[in-house]
């Protein structure tokens, strides 16, 4: 009966209280108390709270929690059920414009907060997106679709495909120019690594972007992103997947970093997107590109198509000291086909995990060997620890980023069971994902509170007019 | 920084008008750490470490509208820059990370403040976000909860006035006017996230007095307990002035108290300008005559001598004509002292465009520059006919066009009378102007980012027992109980000294008074010399206080050993007297001291008598300040005089 909708998230003594007086959710009451009175609306509560307070949103729009047991009387003054309208549009899309494909897959770029209760909820209609960022309509035409709604983190390989097959839709049967994922930014890097190895021929840009800042808030990164992403899908000339997000903690620009050589590098910033071990591809500014380099694919003529064969059965495992045989060992136990080791330095594992890797190997699991320094490659044959791994056909995978080679194994999984084919497939370089050189410039980790640190810092301010 | 003298004050009669008034005092906490961050309360005025740009939109309301207010910043198309601080300020500050616990110093603060207040505290606490479009806070909203409500306090032995409500909120950033220019504001992020008590009382204030004396007590509450930061713009207190005909106007930027009476008038003759000018124009024009449908006369203008039009034609700007129908003359009303209703348009045009204000045919057009025929040219496109007024706005095409909107909207408000707004308070004239409209409830949603949180009752009642007597009842108790002179003992109060003063009267058998201003007058007057007074503890003050009543020092004294003290406040009392060579003098090395001295002035007290007493005492007292108190001394350096004399 608690679940009833008149009394959400209500349960217990706060529950009872509300049915002895006769009022439940969106009543607007008086509530009499032993020393005062207080007016307002009562509010859903969350179900993670006690249940000895009744919500009560005042007069003077600010929230506030009664205490059941002050409570002499309520009464209901009337009943006005919470709903969420959403506004007229203040333009019309122009048609004529180049159009663009924006898919939603959910997360905080597709999400709005219901006001009253504090929720939140999906959104990514035309009129949101339209009255939220009206300047899109100069730039393009957004045709919209949501697809699924999911936290990032709920996001699985099937998904991957999904997405894929949609993008193909979108740009052999309807012709758009571009294709936009809004996605969470949890897993961003993971799906944008996924269309980069399931999309073949790609002929047009796909650009995955995502809002540390919900579109709630007066200062969220969505409407500079979704601007910057609309300019990259209609007028740059990439075709492939890649992720664009803010560069820099202020709306001055964005960077557009390549789908299999990007992470999520900052739990909250805006900033948090960072190409690994290389410089991005290029950056935006409101509608003007400039790219760093000429190597990446080029926008063309052809039909785009998915391979979505895929095996999800692999395992991202992180390793430590002190960790134990049982990990590798559940894995190859549970029917898992693939290990991706994130290993430490240049690719090695504690001698605890020695037995366990020559058993999965017998038994014909694979495994792969990435670096967690996340920068640099795996050189497994500079010491004893990496040479014995590599004697029982671990595949090393130069500088690989960990969750890369996750999404990648899954694919190649799917494609091939040979293991000479798939140490073959894993080792070569398909979408971007090793870097065949690391530059210089590719391992910008400056540590600030080095005073010719803050020098630099403050003289690219200075010279750019905004902060790198 | 005073109220100018000889400015016309008019007085009105408060109880016919309908007078009512509440204030909203907003004082930042004497805390160590910000309110949802680790950061450090510390104001910077060196050249900040970085600057970071933004952008602010307007976010649909639970209403599925946008606030108004907020879209009127919005389309002031603003650039924010913020000026920020390695050091003192982190990634929460700039909405890079969500808000860390609430700070339980500055919780504890505010419900104390709420229990004085006789307030019921709240049992579980929503932070809540308060939109600010402005810029002023980075995440674009200010949070903000609810701590009390309905308390009160006394303005006299026989009235008490309602407090509604007692919020715990964060400070904004500071607009830095030195960087800021046009339309790109900047703000320094220091003081944001400072933890500030917002109180708001009922509009149960009839007179100024009233006003003023609420306003001092709610100071003084805060002062007392040492609750709030001190210095300039600490305190912040906003009047909301209404009389029956009128309507509420909320009086911004009211810092000085004797500004309060002042303010408070300039407001009601305003209200009673306006409510005039209303009867006026009724009469004589009607809303249903006046359109919002300016003429472009940028052509007339294109070859005009004005120099400001000059300018702006180069760039390309526009100028539109309004023609308001039947105002002639109005638009120079004089609602407030060299405030025209005129004005009133061109604040509400400097307010929310960007463009500097507005020129209008009530005022001398040809001191801009512009020829009478001209000025007949522009008159006879906008359509003007005898009785009507013609307002110009010059700027670029978009500005003077939502300009002409502004402009509009407050004529048609003026038939109405006074509208509900948002005044910025001249702290010389004590007139105002309008700043912004008064932000509705849609502005307020509850905080995702926070939990709620549950006060025990116990927790409550135990603050709630150990509640302290009203500061200006403390007052009373010290002039009636141990006859300190008021000031002496309102500044032990108000300084937050009062226990240290109670609990010295009751260990050491001393002067009242003596304490009482070694702990006031003496310590002040040593700040000012720059004596590093903040370094003495009260262990410091204890200590001298157990030295005089032992006889251990003299009064005289205590300047000095507090300055010592002061500068190396890791010295013991004793080192510190021998530093000063005061070991105390017994009564026998004073008699000698004074025979020898009075012996060598022989000559001198023969010729002069009685009347060499000054001179004498000072070169005693040369040689013995401090060790023995100055009375003895004198009444010693008398005796031996007199019996010098009847040798």
């Amino acid at each position: 009966m608690e679940d009833n909708e008149e009394f959400e998230g209500y349960r217990g003594i706060a529950f009872n209280t509300l049915k002895k007086f006769g009022v439940r959710v969106w009543s607007i009451v008086k509530i009499k108390m032993r020393h005062m009175e207080f007016q307002g609306l009562i509010l859903p509560r969350s179900t993670f709270l006690e249940d000895n307070h009744i919500t009560l949103k005042l007069d003077t729009g600010y929230n506030t929690g009664i205490s059941i047991e002050d409570i002499e009387s309520i009464e209901e003054l009337g009943y006005e059920p919470g709903s969420y309208h959403l506004p007229k549009p203040e333009v019309v899309p122009d048609k004529s414009k180049p159009r663009i494909a924006l898919l939603g897959s959910g997360g905080t770029i597709a999400s709005r907060l219901d006001y009253r209760t504090g929720g939140v909820i999906p959104a990514l209609t035309p009129e949101e997106l339209y009255s939220a960022v009206p300047e899109l309509a100069d730039v393009a035409f957004v045709d919209t679709r949501l697809l699924f709604e999911l936290f990032s983190e709920n996001i699985q390989p099937k998904h991957w495909v999904h997405i894929a097959e949609e993008v193909v839709k979108e740009v052999n049967e309807r012709g758009a120019a571009g294709v936009i994922i809004a996605h969470g930014t949890d897993t961003l890097s993971f799906t944008s690594a996924a269309l980069a190895f399931m999309l073949q021929d790609l002929s047009t840009p796909v650009v995955l972007v995502g809002s540390q800042r919900s579109s709630d808030r007066p200062s969220s990164d969505a409407a500079y992103n979704l601007m910057c992403v609309a300019a990259v899908a209609v007028k740059s000339d990439i075709a492939e997947s890649v992720v664009c997000m803010h560069g820099g903690s202020g709306d001055n620009y964005c960077l557009i970093h390549r789908g299999t050589r990007v992470r999520k590098m900052h739990s909250s910033r805006r900033d948090a997107f960072r190409s690994i071990g290389c410089t991005p591809l290029g950056m935006v500014r409101g509608t003007e590109i400039k790219m760093f380099t000429e190597a990446y694919n080029k926008r063309n003529a052809g039909n785009v198509y998915v391979d979505g064969r895929i095996d999800p059965r692999v395992a991202l495992i992180f390793t430590y000291p002190g960790m134990q045989s049982d990990l590798i060992d559940s894995c190859i136990d549970k029917g898992y086909r693939g290990i991706v080791i994130a290993g430490t330095g240049l690719g090695h594992t504690p001698k605890t995990l020695y037995n366990p890797i020559e058993r999965a190997i017998e038994e014909d699991v694979i495994i792969c060997m990435t670096t967690q320094c996340l920068w640099g490659f795996v050189g497994m044959r500079v010491y004893e620890t990496g040479r014995e791994l590599l004697e029982w056909n671990v595949i090393p995978l130069a500088n690989m980023l960990p969750e890369t080679a996750y999404v990648k194994l899954i694919c190649i999984l799917g494609q091939t069971q040979n293991r000479n084919e798939i140490t073959e497939l894993m080792q070569k370089n398909i979408r971007g994902e090793i870097l065949k050189r690391e530059p210089f410039n590719g391992y910008p980790v400056l540590q600030g509170g080095l005073p010719e640190v803050d020098r630099i810092l403050k003289k690219i301010e200075k010279e750019r007019g905004y902060p790198p | 920084m005073k109220v100018k003298e000889g400015l016309e004050m008019i007085k009105h009669d408060y109880k016919s008008l309908g007078f009512k008034a509440g204030i909203e005092i907003h004082a930042q906490l004497d805390t160590m750490q910000k309110l949802f961050c680790d950061c450090p309360v510390i104001l910077r005025t060196d050249t900040p470490d970085y600057e970071i740009t933004r952008y602010f939109r307007p976010v649909i309301s639970e209403l599925g509208e946008f606030d108004r207010s907020s879209l009127l910043e919005f389309k002031k198309n603003l650039t924010i820059v913020y000026e920020g601080h390695y050091n003192t300020s982190c990634t929460y500050e700039l909405d890079e990370t969500p808000p860390f616990n609430l700070n339980r110093d500055a919780l504890d603060i505010v419900l104390f403040l709420a229990l004085i207040l006789r307030c019921s505290v709240t049992d579980e606490i929503y932070v809540c976000r308060k939109n600010y479009l402005d810029g002023s806070v980075p995440c674009g909203f200010q949070r903000t909860c609810l701590i009390g409500s309905s308390g009160w306090i006394p303005v006299s032995d026989s009235k008490n006035v309602n407090i509604w409500y007692v919020y715990l909120e964060e400070d904004a950033a500071r607009k830095n006017t030195e960087t800021s220019k046009g339309k790109e504001v900047h703000y320094r992020i220091d003081r944001l996230g400072f933890p500030m008590v917002e109180i708001v009382t009922g509009p149960d204030l009839m007179n100024p007095n009233e006003v003023v004396i609420c306003a001092k007590r709610l100071g003084m509450i805060l002062r007392a307990f040492g609750l709030s930061r001190r210095g300039l713009g600490t305190i912040r207190q906003d009047v909301n002035v209404s009389i029956a005909a009128g309507a509420r106007v909320e009086l911004k930027g009211v810092q000085l108290l004797d500004l309060i009476p002042v303010a408070i008038d300039m407001e009601i003759t305003r209200q009673l300008a306006l409510i005039e000018l209303m009867n006026k124009i009724n009469a004589l024009s009607s809303k249903n005559i006046i359109s919002n449908n300016p003429v472009d006369v940028t052509e007339v203008l294109k070859e005009t001598k004005s120099s400001f039009v000059k300018k702006a034609l180069a760039k390309g700007q526009y100028v539109l004509a309004l023609r308001i129908p039947g105002f002639k003359g109005l638009l120079g009303k004089e609602i407030q002292p060299k405030r025209r209703f005129g004005t009133e348009l061109a604040d509400r045009v400097k307010s929310l465009t960007t463009l500097q204000g507005i020129l209008h045919s009530d005022e001398d057009l040809r001191s801009y520059g512009f020829s009478t025929n001209e000025l007949e040219k522009v008159f006879k496109a906008s359509g003007k006919t005898g009785q009507d007024a013609v307002i110009l706005v010059v700027g670029p095409k978009e500005e003077v066009q939502r300009a002409s909107d502004f402009i509009v909207e407050r004529i048609l408000q003026a038939f109405d009378g006074v509208p509900n707004e948002t005044r910025e308070v001249d702290s010389e004239t004590g007139t105002s102007r309008f700043t912004r409209e008064l932000p509705g409830k849609a502005r307020l949603y509850p905080d995702t980012d926070t939990e709620p949180i549950s006060l025990a009752t116990t927790y409550i009642e135990q603050i709630h027992s150990q509640l302290p007597e009203y500061p200006w009842n403390s007052v009373q108790w010290i002039v009636n109980k141990f006859n300190v002179p008021e000031q002496i003992a309102s500044e032990i109060v108000y300084e937050d000294l009062f226990s240290l003063f109670k609990d010295t009267i009751v260990k050491y058998k001393l002067d009242p008074t003596l304490i009482a201003i070694t702990l006031t007058q003496t310590m002040k007057s040593l700040a000012r010399d720059h004596v590093p007074v903040h370094n003495l503890t009260e262990e410091h003050l204890q200590a001298v206080f157990q030295s005089l009543s032992n006889k251990k020092l003299a009064k005289e004294a205590i300047p000095d050993v507090l300055t010592i003290w002061a500068r190396d406040p890791g010295l013991g009392i004793d080192t510190v007297v021998q530093k000063l060579g005061l070991t105390a003098l017994g009564i026998e090395e004073l008699e000698s001291i004074v025979k020898t001295i009075v012996e060598q002035n022989q000559e001198l007290i023969k010729e002069r008598g009685m009347e060499a007493f000054a001179a004498i005492m000072g070169e005693v007292m040369k040689e013995v300040r401090g060790k023995i108190d100055g009375k003895t001394v004198s009444e010693n350096v008398k005796d031996a005089i007199q019996a010098k004399l009847t040798e």
